[in-house]
């Protein structure tokens, strides 16, 4: 009993959505929210990963203990022309992002969200903008077209 | 504060490229082991020249270190060496100095066979114009333009010499000329003082070169480190290196085009010329680049034919201002001329599109690097940026910028972690 206990315990002890929400605005004061509660919030930033790189709009949807989604929102993203979906999506048509492994645990509710989520979108769009020439995908994480040679791509020089 | 980060983001991109447009380390030491081994066989005890103490000196784009791969990987790196001789037999003529070294080369089965090769074999008996060429296997992808030649052993003096860039003078310069042969002189077979000989300043140039490259607070250099046959290979190129070798591969992807033809596409002398001239110093690649493309046409000048009473462009050689003229062909061929023009004109739209790239995606740069300099390497170059700061973050070192999202070394450290995703 008293292990299960301690389980159940530990599940809970996610982040309050307040301070996660607090600390993302004082590194981007600028992001908008969209709405909050004791353990959730919406709300929506300005993303560049590097100086010669677009400006992407994303908004983050948090629930605590329960999710947390990322879309890229003020754009229908292209895809390469050797490929048919973008890549470490859950889903193309709402540009929803993959930026973690959920079966590794790599993202826990109890971590920033400022220092982890948040720069692994930035470089999701870095490595989309590198994918977007010739379909390959420099950014590591599994890989996303398991039955295509990644190097079957238009030879022209 | 964004245009700084701009500048050293572009630079990063144009310097991986320099790097896959130059030869790699292992080449570099293959081609020095060849050429040494043929300045061993020429002044070996055994060898005919022993008495006129042979040597076999790295000249042109290989020395400058402004070398470009060709854009074919099957194409052959060209490699300019100086064959010099200090001294030689009152009796020979610019005929019998080319000959002798030709003999001496094809007495060594392995040279007399790459002698052979060059060309099936065209160039077997008499050289080309004014060299013996060495073709090295397929595999190797180089040959050798060896050109025979004659100085005193002021030369080797004078390399040994450290130069101060206060006190480089054209009578400095000057002195670095070698005398060379050419087959079509009228005194080719006749003339034995070496005087009225053709005369080139392959080092005297190098020397300018070198010169206008120089940014660092190093006062002194001596001609003697970039001819050294067994100096190390330069990993870090200087800006005005690098961009003369931007500025010829952007030329050979343009005249690779069917359009042209690419026999009068500009010449590489003419390009490294008017780029250091051009070149102000700038220490940042993408400013270097700029501004010595916004110059270039500026040092093109134009001088009045006594002769004919014509004007006539001219880009003159540094070590001979006066009397050579590195553009004399313009005049015949009016195509080169025209090119010349064609390939600044742009290259200036060009280099103006990279420039306005700032904002619109590392997917832009791409695409006008792709038009620029060729869709292969600029898919290496993006391979290696991507995947160098991929091990970045897996080091802990790649870092995200507040308020902006910039990734690079300032800000939150990056976790680990791995991409994932549906395959919806």
């Amino acid at each position: 009993m008293s292990s299960n206990f301690f389980k159940r315990k530990k599940k809970l002890i996610g982040m309050p959505a307040y301070i996660q929400l607090s600390k993302i605005r004082k590194a981007f004061p600028d992001a908008k929210v969209l709405n909050k509660g004791w353990n959730n919030f919406e709300l929506e930033l300005n993303l560049q990963p590097s100086p010669l790189s677009e400006i992407y709009r994303i908004k983050i949807v948090y629930k605590k203990n329960l999710f947390i989604k990322i879309y890229v929102i003020d754009k229908v993203l292209k895809i390469a022309n050797n490929r048919s979906k973008l890549p470490h999506v859950y889903n193309t048509k709402e540009q929803q992002l993959c930026l973690y492994s959920p079966s590794k645990k790599e993202w826990k509710s109890t971590q920033y969200i400022i220092n982890s989520i948040i720069p692994w979108a930035s470089e999701w769009l870095f490595y989309y903008e590198l994918w977007l020439p010739d379909g390959e995908w420099y950014g590591g994480g599994h890989n996303e077209y398991p039955n295509e040679k990644s190097n079957k791509t238009i030879k022209d020089e | 504060m964004i245009n700084k980060l701009y500048n050293k983001e572009i630079s990063e991109f144009l310097e991986e490229l320099g790097k896959e447009l130059d030869i790699t380390k292992t080449e570099y030491e293959a081609i020095v082991k060849s050429y040494d081994a043929v300045g061993d066989w020429l002044s070996k005890q055994t060898s005919s020249l022993i008495n006129y103490n042979p040597k076999i000196l790295p000249q042109g784009s290989f020395m400058l270190g402004t070398i470009v791969r060709p854009i074919c990987d099957e194409d052959d790196i060209d490699i300019d060496l100086v064959c010099k001789l200090e001294k030689k037999p009152i009796s020979w003529t610019q005929k019998e100095l080319k000959l002798k070294i030709g003999d001496r080369l094809k007495e060594n089965s392995d040279y007399n066979r790459m002698l052979f090769d060059y060309k099936d074999g065209d160039y077997y008996v008499e050289g080309g114009r004014r060299c013996w060429t060495l073709k090295y296997s397929d595999v190797a992808g180089y040959h050798m333009d060896i050109l025979p030649s004659f100085a005193d052993s002021n030369l080797t003096f004078l390399m040994e010499k450290r130069f101060s860039y206060e006190e480089l003078n054209k009578e400095e310069l000057n002195k670095l000329a070698i005398r060379i042969t050419d087959t079509e002189r009228d005194n080719y077979d006749t003339d034995t003082d070496v005087e009225n000989w053709h005369k080139s300043n392959p080092f005297g140039y190098a020397t300018w070169f070198l010169n206008k490259a120089q940014i660092s607070r190093t006062k002194f250099f001596s001609l003697n480190e970039s001819v050294d046959p067994v100096r190390a290979f330069q990993d870090e190129k200087l800006p005005l290196q690098r961009v003369v070798q931007l500025l010829k591969r952007h030329r050979d992807i343009m005249f690779s085009s069917e359009n042209y033809n690419s026999e009068n596409k500009p010449i590489s002398i003419i390009i490294t010329t008017l780029a250091s001239r051009a070149y102000d110093k700038s220490e940042n690649l993408i400013d270097a680049y700029t501004n010595i493309v916004k110059r270039m046409r500026d040092f093109i000048e134009e001088r009045i034919n006594p002769e004919t009473g014509k004007t006539e462009k001219w880009v003159p050689n540094p070590a001979n201002t006066k009397n050579e003229n590195f553009a004399d062909k313009w005049k015949e061929v009016e195509q080169k001329q025209d090119y010349f023009y064609l390939w600044l004109n742009k290259l200036e739209e060009d280099l103006t599109k990279l420039n306005d790239g700032q904002g619109k995606g590392l997917q832009s740069l791409n695409e006008n690097f792709s038009n620029m300099y060729g869709k292969e390497i600029t898919k290496k170059v993006f391979s290696n940026y991507g995947n160098k700061n991929t091990l970045l973050r897996e080091e802990g070192k790649r870092r995200m910028a507040e308020g902006t999202g910039m990734l690079g070394t300032v800000g939150v450290t990056i976790p680990s972690h791995n991409f994932e995703g549906n395959n919806e």
